[in-house]
């Protein structure tokens, strides 16, 4: 499992733990069942306060992407089975502000995103087809 | 929830002559937590330091560490505390393990496992002279000696300074390592602050002697906060709920660093000034925005 942390964002080091967590255990780079590092371990590699990692997996153990079996360690659980659509929705959404919130500083309108986003949805799906 | 405060100083004042290295500096540092200690240089940090280990009397106030008197006490506070100093200060004549010879015998819980293990992660051989070892290897060697008897305190006064990459992230991971065990508690006072923001959750900054603030890390990160706005008029007048540290002017944006009143709550807008974003900011471009600000007034 590869995590990278990037101070110069700000954006709080649990949090950022949290978000590449879940992006692999969903986009299966982290297969279900597969057992995470240790706090210690993590926390080593990251060369992070050890409460960082553990507070990073306690979320993630709250939103249901990893489960802790007493001593045994923790493991990615299956995300698409285990979570409704709409909170798989919900961990998108961010990327989807973050994206509208550059358009409109680009001037690019509303309209043109969406038609982008079938543009390239269009394209991505051919490629996967070929 | 009630914690248990492990270095409490109260009111402490330290001069050297007439000049006030410390002027009524008060601080709390629970036991526990992973403390940074930030401020310009000749601020204080290191006599605060020497304050806590004994090694300086203060002028007046009251500091008491694990619950003892530094002063009166020192000899059992000596044997909680693991200290590196930032001069190193070691004989270059003796071999690394003479050092290591020469201090064991004062401490009654020193490990002899720990040592091992210590020498052997940080590639250190007992027949090396310690004034042949770069600066990176004199600094894990200190480090050896500090940990080996398993202390419940950790002061670190600007150890990682001058190290190679590789040396410090050697460093760090075994402070890191250390803090697995419940309870110990590290203070570290430093310039990188880059690399103390990944390990502490506590800050204190000192300036001129005194504290001029010290909150959890995360708090004073949702309380210092970046915010783009844009007005309509020539100016902006002034936000109610914060305080404005500084302020940069790009056309018709305003980029201000403002200290929130309340953690998280955003400044109400006047009319005519749209708030476009409000961005977390690291905790250098914090200390910096505020040590200026307390600097420019």
């Amino acid at each position: 499992m590869l995590i990278r942390i990037d101070q110069s964002t700000g954006v709080p080091l649990w949090l950022q733990i949290v978000k590449q967590v879940t992006k692999q255990v969903i986009s299966r780079g982290v297969s279900v069942g597969d057992r995470l590092p240790t706090v210690r371990e993590l926390a080593s590699d990251l060369r992070v306060n050890p409460n960082t990692v553990a507070r990073a997996y306690l979320e993630l153990e709250r939103v249901g992407v990893v489960e802790t079996r007493r001593g045994q360690g923790t493991f990615a659980c299956d995300v698409v089975d285990r979570h409704s659509l709409d909170e798989r929705r919900k961990m998108i959404v961010d990327r989807v502000d973050a994206l509208l919130l550059e358009a409109s500083h680009l001037q690019v309108s509303h309209d043109e995103v969406i038609e982008i986003l079938e543009e390239r949805a269009r394209a991505v799906e051919s490629e996967t087809r070929k | 929830m009630t914690q248990l405060i492990c270095i409490e100083c109260r009111d402490l004042g330290k001069k050297f002559g007439r000049i006030a290295a410390l002027d009524g500096l008060t601080m709390d540092v629970p036991c526990g937590a992973v403390y940074a200690l930030l401020g310009r240089n000749g601020t204080g940090k290191s006599t605060l330091i020497q304050v806590l280990m004994g090694m300086l009397d203060a002028t007046h106030g009251s500091v008491s560490v694990l619950g003892l008197d530094p002063l009166t006490q020192d000899v059992a506070v000596k044997q909680r505390v693991g200290y590196i100093p930032d001069r190193l200060p070691m004989y270059d004549w003796m071999t690394v393990g003479e050092t290591i010879g020469f201090v064991k015998p004062f401490y009654e819980g020193w490990l002899k496992d720990d040592e091992e293990g210590l020498l052997t992660r940080f590639r250190l051989t007992r027949q090396q002279r310690v004034g042949a070892l770069s600066r990176g290897n004199r600094a894990l060697l200190s480090l050896v000696l500090a940990m080996a008897h398993r202390p419940e305190l950790v002061l670190l006064d600007e150890c990682t300074s001058g190290m190679d990459a590789i040396a410090r992230r050697e460093f760090e991971r075994c402070v890191i390592d250390a803090l697995q065990s419940q309870g110990r508690t590290v203070l570290f006072a430093g310039h990188q602050i880059d690399e103390m923001e990944r390990i502490c959750d506590w800050v204190g900054i000192i300036h001129n002697g005194k504290m001029l603030l010290q909150m959890p890390l995360e708090q004073l990160k949702a309380s210092v906060k970046l915010l783009v706005v844009t007005s309509q008029g020539p100016d902006i007048p002034a936000l109610s709920g914060c305080k404005v540290l500084s302020r940069r002017d790009a056309g018709r944006d305003m980029a201000l660093i403002v200290r929130l009143d309340d953690p998280d709550v955003l400044p109400e807008m006047p009319a005519g000034v749209v708030l476009g974003e409000a961005l977390p900011l690291t905790l250098e471009e914090i200390f910096v925005a505020l040590v200026e600000s307390e600097e420019g007034s």
